[in-house]
């Protein structure tokens, strides 16, 4: 046991060694705050929205958007996949628990009060998720903060009005399945889509590609009607802001079962 | 003063760093695990947001406005690498976080308790004495 607890010190004490000589290295002598910004991030700014040519630019008015969804698209399509298949181990982890439904639900949760904040609570919060979803490139936010917030929101109805309101309401777990599928086939489409068109179109075409190119004419056009649409991020915003959601729904309704009933 | 309060505040985040290590080192409870590796996740991502940051007057938001004068936006803008980093780092420590209560949860199902020296214990006690994990190859 003593040594035990002696490993344990010098282990943090090289854990307090390593994180201070983190902050003193990053410059000479502790940490300045620059007043200046790196070559590479002026130039993403730069190229992020050039109105006079857009064969150059992505288009994206929000730039830390156009960094995920353009610069970095590929990238940000494996971070959903991370995502996609966490929920699969999480979903067969749990596939034998069945929740049996219970009909008289409005005599569970909390109280009145509590129930009747939570429905303004509920119309707002909808409001602010679907806003922040479809101004992801002009604003800041995007589909997975606009997922995020309309999740946990989710789990706020299920701590107060108990997981059988949701369930008798119809939103169970196969539907937030569903949900979550339709968002990854249409962020996948969304992504591939291009590519074939320039099979049948016998043209240059790539991968996420959001604006036409030198060599590739495919694109949709980033404006429309005098709106900023930034053209593919749009869609992959919604379908993000789809699948998100979905898939923290799975996770509440599943964490949301208690153990006491499963034993019995 | 600001060279002081960006000191502070990168020490502090290593004390975080050092606090969090120990937890998931030292502490058997898995709950306690998860809470200390949330708290790793979330110092890296505001060291990286910190490095992010300029002094400009005043920082605006990496954001293109209608109309905006390229060269005043570039001398106040803050750097928006570090941001979208952040966010990748955000998702995939939360599909590592989702993962680890599924787990957690579990293995609370099926022992019991979520310490893990007790889930140990109840392992080896459920283990009969005779039965091998290998079977022993036949020597000739």
């Amino acid at each position: 046991m003593n040594i035990s607890y002696r490993f344990i010190g010098l282990l943090l004490l090289i854990a307090m060694i390593l994180a201070i000589s983190i902050c003193t290295t990053i410059s000479n002598v502790g940490f300045n705050i620059p007043h200046d910004i790196k070559y590479l991030s002026r130039w993403v700014i730069y190229s992020s929205y050039l109105v006079t040519t857009p064969i150059f630019s992505s288009m994206v008015p929000e730039i830390v958007n156009a960094v995920i969804w353009d610069y970095r698209g590929i990238d940000t399509f494996f971070e959903t996949s991370v995502f996609y298949i966490a929920i699969i181990a999480a979903i067969a982890l749990f596939r034998e628990v069945k929740i049996e439904l219970v009909k008289e639900y409005q005599y569970l949760g909390l109280s009145k009060i509590v129930k009747t904040v939570t429905k303004t609570l509920l119309v707002i919060g909808l409001g602010a998720a679907i806003s922040i979803a479809l101004h992801g490139h002009i604003t800041p936010g995007g589909g997975f903060q606009a997922g995020s917030i309309l999740a946990s929101l989710l789990l706020i109805v299920i701590i107060v009005f108990s997981v059988h309101f949701i369930l008798m309401k119809g939103l169970t777990k196969n539907l937030a399945i569903i949900i979550r599928s339709i968002g990854l086939i249409g962020l996948v489409s969304a992504i591939f889509i291009p590519i074939l068109l320039s099979l049948i179109m016998n043209t240059y075409g790539f991968v996420f590609q959001n604006q036409p190119k030198v060599m590739s004419p495919l694109g949709l056009s980033y404006v429309a009607d005098g709106h900023v649409l930034s053209a593919m991020v749009l869609l992959l915003n919604i379908f993000e802001f789809l699948a998100i959601f979905a898939g923290f729904l799975i996770i509440f309704i599943l964490l949301s079962r208690p153990t006491k009933e499963l034993e019995n | 003063m600001i060279m002081l309060f960006s000191n502070i505040l990168l020490i502090s985040l290593g004390v975080n760093i050092a606090i969090s290590i120990y937890g998931i080192v030292s502490k058997p409870n898995m709950v306690k695990k998860l809470i200390a590796i949330t708290i790793l996740s979330d110092t890296v991502n505001v060291i990286a947001i910190v490095i992010g940051y300029r002094l400009a007057n005043p920082p605006i938001p990496p954001i293109h406005a209608l109309n905006d004068d390229y060269r005043v936006f570039i001398t106040r803008v803050v750097d928006p690498i570090p941001q979208a980093l952040v966010l990748t780092a955000i998702v995939i420590g939360l599909a590592l976080i989702i993962f680890l209560v599924f787990l957690t949860l579990r293995i609370f199902r099926v022992f019991g308790s979520v310490n893990l020296h007790e889930v140990l214990e109840t392992m080896y006690k459920e283990l009969p004495t005779e039965v091998h994990l290998y079977e022993e190859e036949p020597s000739d």
